[in-house]
């Protein structure tokens, strides 16, 4: 067998539930990476807009922004465990 | 199994081709925010001194260090009680899920919002912050304990505190390190986060002091103190595991 076909063949596939895994924790880091940049360097965003509202005192604001991003992280975990439990049948993720 | 200082070597030399690279590219531009590494490095003696080192460089690691023993201890604590027992995970895990998910940036401001600025806000931060990552791995580690060593402890008629602390809680071991060797960079990101949001003390200050009045170059040095304490953090880690839980890393096959 050829290298190439080797690699696409065996190699590639053989990590796609690891690939997987790495693909979900990414993605919820990259959210959080987005916010922290927000946070920080007011990147318009969630993270901006709740510091802004925490800056300005406007504390229940504040924790609705937080209610929001906990929305929004746990779908995108959501959305990459269904991807995930799709092309990765063979593996039960917990 | 190579020397120690054969690996550290074998390690060191594709970071060097890096900043040679980097060097090679920058040595003749004139973009002051993308400095090459030698007028970085010229500037290492100017920021780096004993005072610095005893100002920034201490506040950082004192809440740090503060945090995330608070946290870590905090979330293998409440991790072992959580796991012992599938009521107490079905009725915590979506709550635990849904602060999990919540960025650990945003703790900072929040806390803000309840302590104000200040020490005690910066060490809260990072101990929420490590909380989770290391409760969880607790849980799901302690939860999924070796059902034939739990059934050792019964003929030992160990009642339910002594089978936590003396099969589950050390059966966890291999899991509960990954999980504090996970937390480490988190503590570190949030650490960096709440110095830079109007602490005034710490590295994470010092860096947005210097790129607010264009000092770009002690800016970089900044980043790479961090960048070197990460790295140190993340050694002894390696080696605790290696160190207290040899036959969990060793079937992984990561050693």
């Amino acid at each position: 067998m050829p290298l190439v076909t080797k690699i696409l063949l065996v190699y590639l596939p053989s990590t796609i539930s690891i690939v997987g895994t790495g693909l979900r924790l990414s993605a919820s880091r990259a959210f959080g990476t987005i916010v922290a940049a927000g946070i920080v360097a007011g990147t318009p965003g969630l993270g901006s807009q709740m510091f802004l509202a925490e800056s300005s005192a406007n504390y229940v604001r504040t924790f609705s922004y937080v209610v929001v991003m906990g929305i929004v992280g746990t779908s995108v975990y959501a959305i990459f465990s269904a991807i995930e439990r799709k092309f990765v049948v063979w593996r039960v993720t917990v | 199994m190579k020397s120690f200082l054969g690996t550290f070597l074998w390690r060191l030399w594709f970071p060097c081709l890096i900043i040679f690279l980097w060097q090679v590219a920058l040595a003749h531009s004139h973009n002051p925010f993308f400095p090459p590494p030698s007028k970085i490095f010229d500037d290492v003696g100017f920021v780096v001194t004993p005072h610095w080192i005893g100002t920034s460089v201490k506040s950082s690691l004192y809440v740090l260090t503060a945090g995330y023993l608070i946290g870590s201890a905090m979330g293998i604590l409440f991790g072992a009680i959580i796991g012992s027992s599938r009521m107490l995970i079905d009725v915590t895990t979506p709550i635990a899920n849904f602060i999990r998910s919540i960025p650990s940036a945003a703790k900072v401001p929040v806390m803000m919002a309840i302590l104000g600025i200040g020490t005690a806000t910066r060490v809260c931060a990072i101990s929420v912050a490590v909380l989770f990552p290391v409760l969880m791995a607790t849980m799901r580690s302690v939860a999924a304990t070796d059902q034939h060593l739990l059934e050792l402890g019964h003929l030992m008629e160990y009642g339910r505190f002594r089978s936590l602390v003396l099969i589950r809680v050390p059966a966890a071991t291999g899991d509960i390190l990954t999980g504090l060797h996970a937390a480490v960079q988190v503590a570190l990101l949030v650490m960096v986060v709440s110095e830079m949001l109007g602490s005034g003390v710490g590295i994470g200050a010092f860096v947005v002091r210097s790129q607010n009045s264009f000092m770009i170059s002690d800016m970089w040095v900044g980043i790479f103190v961090i960048g070197v304490i990460g790295i140190l953090l993340n050694e002894i880690f390696v080696f605790a595991e290696r160190k207290f839980a040899p036959w969990y890393f060793h079937s992984k096959g990561v050693m």
